[in-house]
């Protein structure tokens, strides 16, 4: 091991290990080799996993791991970089679990002097953890437990000074909720659960503050491409987030026959003129806002007139809330995700998790007469029913592969989740390449870590008849994403890189001093992606988990743009024969032992 | 050819307009037409012989073209969008 005294420009060579059973915290060295063979995020994030776990165990444990980790661009003046990733095993999906997330976190993290902060063990009482270049310490955080994360981060900062900046769970992480996140300033690491780990541990908070930044390889060549950077991200490849916001896609996608709609029983929504945000409406005021250290802006928040302090709103947020749930009006989808910001839950999860009721209920698998598509009323009670694990709320809180378990019958068929995390809003049979990305990603149904949509759309395959030319296609858009999360970069930039691959590898060096190129940054990814593999192989990984839920497998879309598009299970078995073969795993997906030689990857086995 | 252009997301609001009614035999045609109909999108979206970078083209909502000489038939749909969609 490289236990080199000087640190790799960009990092701090190490990490912090929290006890918060022992209350207890001890620095663990990074060895130098491991920044460039996994650079930083969800890269690190998994070396790190793989090196505090062993074989499977439970993800709400005492004991289980949570990872708070950095990337050598923190702190950077390069835009979009304030971005920090968490990574645990999800109580939603017992696979891996990394979210990102962009704050003032990021930056005041990395300033603590570690590259990332590990949390194990279980405190006794509701906590909240200081970190700082002192040390650590274990506050009591009983009279914030209950709170919503917004009110707990104002109540803490005034408490322990305006220098921290804090993550924090809402109720739902408390109640262990499986699709709980963990929020701060009003942003989230939002998907697969990570709240609820935070609140299996009784952790309520993280606060973090310090001065010690790391150095950068080239910083005078790092501030010029910083400054051309940010008039690239401020240009016509980024009007779209900044003018529009994502919630502009809801009217494109039902144009196309792509919007999920009534528990992806059709792919367009009769109401989506209605339901999408109105542009010019009195009632309802647009505000933009940017995340930490990012030019583009492309936060749009709405003020209705019962919100005054406003609404972020995604498209994601926008159909899981509303034409997933056969909701018609904006209005009652703003107050919805306004609820999942002040509980602290995933909007896509909440949302499909109810839709999934709705059917069930309709179905007369369910005994819920209020709980119909289309019911505003009964949309907004059960998300509150959610958070506190009351009476239906209850089965629906571990999700939809949990629920249909329960609920039995043909539920399983149309419970709408990959590897039991909720799929997004990409209509898989109408958009096959990302169907492709959605059976085998170590996440589950995930549109950020493959971004195979963008292949949908594109003139380079007809969506919905693909072959085993696009499975190249969906790799390098898996591959892509798994070094921008490990930079950490949002993607929202990719269209105003002219040469993605290039644009990372010189971001990597004038940070790190890593000279690199697009070959050895490819085979970074397939590493990183490897490497996710084998931790969900340790937590019971099996070929049959790589696939989609029956109803994508056998039925067509008989509406709009895309009506009759279908995959059935041979096409898409197909698929993934062909994506192991080209990631060079077995025809079922495991890693041989040359692979994983080869990979670099001996010290993750 | 007549041909009815539908603009989605940014390309609706350089436009003014939801859609527009033309003639055109292909997508260049299209762009043409549409430059001196609509400056708005003149060198935002489109240029006089194709779409700009981050533009994309689709013909009925089905298949999706960047190709000046992709043809279009009589009563086609030709949706002009963001090829960007992430979200």
């Amino acid at each position: 091991m490289d236990h080199s005294a000087t640190p790799v420009p960009g990092y701090h060579g190490r990490y912090l290990r929290i006890d918060l059973s022992s209350q207890s915290a001890v620095p663990v060295p990074i060895p130098g080799t491991v920044y460039r063979r996994f650079i930083g995020g969800v890269g690190l994030g998994t070396w790190i996993l793989l090196q505090e776990t062993g074989d499977a165990y439970d993800a709400l444990a005492a004991d289980a791991p949570l990872a708070f980790v950095f990337s050598p661009l923190v702190g950077s003046p390069l835009t979009t970089s304030a971005k920090f990733a968490v990574l645990c095993k999800s109580p939603l999906t017992q696979r891996l679990n990394d979210s990102l997330a962009s704050s003032q976190f990021a930056l005041s993290g990395k300033k603590t002097g570690y590259d990332a902060i590990l949390i194990r063990g279980e405190a006794a009482e509701p906590t909240c953890l200081l970190i700082d270049e002192d040390g650590v310490r274990f506050a009591t955080a009983d009279d914030v437990w209950g709170l919503s994360p917004a009110a707990t981060t104002a109540l803490l900062r005034d408490r322990f000074g305006r220098g921290y900046r804090f993550a924090a769970i809402g109720p739902a992480g408390e109640n262990q909720i499986r699709y709980a996140t963990i929020s701060h300033d009003g942003r989230h690491a939002g998907r697969g659960g990570s709240g609820a780990v935070m609140g299996a541990k009784h952790l309520k908070a993280i606060g973090v503050s310090g001065q010690r930044s790391p150095s950068f390889a080239d910083p005078r060549q790092l501030s010029t491409y910083s400054k051309s950077l940010s008039r690239l991200s401020m240009g016509p490849a980024t009007a779209k987030y900044r003018e529009l916001g994502t919630v502009t896609n809801l009217l494109t996608f039902n144009r196309l026959g792509t919007l999920p709609t009534r528990n992806f029983q059709d792919a367009t929504f009769d109401s989506a003129a209605s339901l999408a945000p109105p542009m010019d409406d009195a009632l309802t005021k647009r505000t933009r806002a940017s995340c930490a250290a990012c030019t583009i802006g492309c936060e749009h928040i709405f003020h209705a007139q019962d919100q005054p302090d406003g609404v972020r709103l995604e498209y994601e947020s926008l159909f899981a809330l509303g034409s997933l749930c056969g909701i018609e009006d904006f209005d009652t989808v703003l107050q919805a995700a306004g609820m999942c910001d002040e509980f602290g839950m995933d909007t896509i999860s909440s949302g499909s998790s109810i839709a999934f009721g709705m059917e069930c209920a309709e179905k007369g698998l369910l005994d819920a007469p209020d709980l119909r598509f289309g019911n505003s009323r009964a949309l907004l009670a059960t998300l509150e029913d959610i958070a506190f694990r009351r009476g239906l709320g209850d089965l629906l809180a571990n999700g939809t592969r949990d629920a249909a378990t329960h609920i039995g019958g043909d539920a399983a068929d149309f419970a709408p989740h990959v590897k039991g995390l909720e799929i997004p809003g990409y209509e898989p049979r109408a958009l096959q390449t990302m169907a492709l990305g959605f059976a085998v990603n170590a996440r589950g149904a995930d549109h950020n870590r493959s971004g195979a949509y963008q292949i949908d759309f594109s003139d380079q395959v007809d969506r919905m008849h693909i072959d085993r030319q696009a499975v190249k296609l969906a790799i390098d858009t898996e591959d892509e994403a798994a070094i921008m999360d490990s930079l950490i970069l949002c993607k929202f930039l990719r269209g105003a890189l002219a040469d993605r691959w290039a644009s990372m590898a010189d971001m990597l060096k004038m940070t790190t001093g890593f000279v690199t190129d697009a070959e050895e940054l490819v085979h970074t990814a397939q590493r990183i992606v490897s490497a996710k593999k084998l931790f969900n192989i340790r937590q019971g990984w099996a070929p049959a988990e790589d696939t989609l839920p029956k109803r994508f497998l056998t039925s067509s879309l008989t509406s709009g743009a895309s009506q009759g598009a279908s995959i059935s299970h041979e096409q898409l078995q197909e698929l993934i024969a062909e994506y192991n073969r080209l990631r060079q795993w077995s025809p079922e997906g495991w890693l041989g032992d040359e692979l994983i030689r080869t990979l670099q990857l001996l010290d993750c086995e | 050819m007549s041909v009815r252009v539908e603009f989605l997301g940014i390309a609706r609001q350089r436009a003014g307009i939801p859609s527009l009614d033309i003639e055109a035999g292909n997508l260049g045609d299209a762009c043409r037409t549409l430059c001196d109909s609509l400056p708005g999108l003149r060198n935002t979206c489109l240029t006089s012989s194709g779409l700009r970078p981050g533009f994309l083209a689709s013909v009925n909502g089905r298949t999706f073209t960047r190709d000046p000489n992709a043809s279009l038939a009589q009563g086609d749909a030709l949706i002009i969008l963001s090829a960007d969609v992430g979200g």
